[in-house]
C-alpha cells in the first residue's frame, strides 16, 4: 500500500473523471488498480464522493420529483394582438382626439371621399397637361430641315386619320418654332427617326378593320415624306 | 459516552467484543462510506449493498487493524475493495446477460424508505445545509456542479458550453466538491 498523503501521485486529476464514469476502459482499470494501493487517492475520492452524494441527494429530494414545467407560448393571442395593432389601430391613434370608433370610421369615410375627388381632379388635369406636351427634340430637328417639316405638317394637317388631339400639337409647334430655333447649331443629326410626330395614346390605338383602307394611304404618305427628307 | 470517543478507541473496544462500539463506528461512518460506494458504483442500490458488505468485512477484519493508518482510511480501502468486487461481479453478469447492456438502468432512483420523524428532520436539516453550502460556492464552481449533477452533462459538453478547456472543467469540479465537503463538515448534522 502506498501512503502518499503528502505527495502528488499523478492520479488526482482522474478522480472526478472516474467518479462520473468518463474514463476509457484502460484508464479506468489503471485508476482502479492505483486506488487499491493509494491511501491518499482513496481518501480524496471518499471526500469528493461525499460532497457529490450530498448534492445528488439534495437534487433528488428537492428537484427530481418536480415535473418539468410546461411552457406554453400563446402564439394565437400574440397573433390577435398583431392584428389589432394593424392599420385600423394606427388610424385610430392618428385620430386619437375622436373618442368613439364611430367617429373614427366617419373620419375615415370622409378621407376616402376626399381622396376620390382629389384623384379625379388630378386625373383630369393630367390629361390636359399630357395633351399639351410638345416633344422639344422634334422641334429642334425640324429647324434644320424646315422644308421637310413644313411638308410633314402639311401632311399631318390634311390627314383625316390622325386624331383631333394631334392637330393642336402641330399648330403649337409651328408657333413656338422661331423661339426655340437654333439655326447655328453645328449638330447634324439624322432626322428620319425623330421627325415623326409623337402620337398621343389615342393616335397609337390598335388598328380596327374599318381603318384598313386608310392605313395604306397613310403609309404611302409617310414614305413620300421620308423620300423628301432624304432628298 | 461512545459518541465522544475517537475512532481508534472505538475500534479497540470493538476488538474486545463490544457490539455497541462497532455500532457507533457504523453510525458515524455509514453515510460517508455509502457516498464513497455511490461514487464508485453510481447506483444507490449497488452502493447500499457495497456499504453493507464493507462494514461486515471491517467487522471480520477488526483484528487486522493495527492503527498504522486512520480508521477512516482503513474503512475507505475496505469499501473500495468491496466496490471493485461488485463491479467485477456485475461485469461477469453483464457478459452473461448481454440484453441488460442497454444502459437503461445506469442511474436508478431507489424509492425512499419510510423514515422516522427524527430521520426526516435530520434529512431536512441536511438538505438545508447542502443548499446553503452550494449557494456559498463561487459562481464559477457552482455552475460546474449544477451542470454536472442537475443537468447530467458530460465534461466535454460543459467544456463546450462554458468555452473552457476540459482540464479546467475537471479541475473546477474537483475544487468545488472539495470546498463543498469542507463546508458540509464544518457544520455536521447530528443524528437524533
Amino acid at each position: 500500500m502506498v501512503n502518499s498523503a503528502n505527495r502528488e501521485c499523478g492520479f488526482e486529476h482522474e478522480i472526478v473523471s472516474y467518479m462520473y464514469d468518463e474514463l476509457g476502459a484502460a484508464e479506468r482499470t489503471q485508476f482502479e488498480s492505483h486506488l487499491v494501493d493509494c491511501t491518499s487517492c482513496t481518501d480524496k475520492f471518499a471526500a469528493v464522493s461525499f460532497a457529490r452524494f450530498s448534492v445528488f441527494e439534495w437534487q433528488k429530494e428537492e428537484f427530481a420529483h418536480l415535473a418539468t414545467p410546461e411552457i406554453v407560448i400563446p402564439y394565437e393571442a400574440r397573433k390577435v394582438v398583431v392584428e389589432k395593432a394593424g392599420w385600423f389601430v394606427g388610424f385610430a391613434e392618428a385620430f386619437a382626439f375622436a373618442r368613439s370608433p364611430l367617429a373614427v370610421s366617419g373620419a375615415f369615410a370622409v378621407l376616402i371621399v376626399l381622396g376620390f375627388i382629389g384623384f379625379n381632379l388630378v386625373g383630369t388635369g393630367g390629361n390636359e397637361i399630357a395633351s399639351n406636351i410638345v416633344p422639344p427634340v422634334v422641334i429642334e430637328q425640324r429647324v434644320e430641315t424646315p422644308k421637310a417639316l413644313n411638308s410633314l405638317i402639311a401632311i399631318v394637317d390634311q390627314d383625316p386619320i390622325i386624331s383631333e388631339e394631334v392637330r393642336p400639337v402641330t399648330a403649337a409647334s409651328r408657333e413656338v418654332r422661331p423661339k426655340l430655333a437654333r439655326p447655328t447649331s453645328p449638330l447634324r443629326r439624322v432626322v428620319e427617326n425623330r421627325a415623326v410626330p409623337n402620337p398621343t395614346r389615342q393616335a397609337r390605338r390598335a388598328p380596327v378593320l374599318s381603318d384598313l383602307g386608310d392605313d395604306d394611304e397613310d403609309s404611302l404618305r409617310l414614305s413620300a415624306m421620308f423620300d423628301e427628307i432624304g432628298g | 459516552m461512545l459518541i465522544n470517543l475517537p475512532d481508534e478507541q472505538l475500534v479497540e473496544l470493538a476488538k474486545g467484543q463490544d457490539p455497541d462500539a462497532f455500532g457507533e463506528i457504523v453510525r458515524r461512518w455509514e453515510r460517508k462510506i455509502f457516498a464513497l460506494c455511490f461514487g464508485m458504483l453510481g447506483r444507490e442500490d449497488d452502493a447500499g449493498d457495497a456499504c453493507q458488505e464493507a462494514f461486515i468485512a471491517a467487522y471480520k477484519n477488526l483484528a487486522n487493524f493495527r492503527g498504522e493508518a486512520k480508521v477512516s482510511s482503513w474503512l475507505h480501502r475496505i469499501a473500495v475493495n468491496q466496490c471493485l468486487t461488485i463491479k467485477r461481479r456485475q461485469k461477469t453478469r453483464a457478459e452473461d446477460f448481454l440484453d441488460d447492456e442497454d444502459g437503461s438502468q445506469d442511474k436508478v432512483f431507489v424509492a425512499a424508505a419510510h423514515l422516522s420523524p427524527a430521520r426526516k428532520t435530520e434529512q431536512a436539516e441536511r438538505m438545508h445545509l447542502v443548499r446553503s453550502a452550494v449557494g456559498a460556492l463561487p459562481g464559477e464552481l457552482r455552475e460546474v456542479i449544477v451542470m454536472k449533477e442537475f443537468e447530467d452533462m458530460t465534461f466535454q459538453e460543459i467544456s463546450e458550453t462554458l468555452e473552457l478547456p476540459l482540464s479546467t472543467v475537471k479541475s473546477r469540479l474537483y475544487t468545488a466538491l472539495k470546498q463543498l465537503k469542507m463546508k458540509l463538515e464544518r457544520t455536521p448534522v447530528e443524528v437524533v
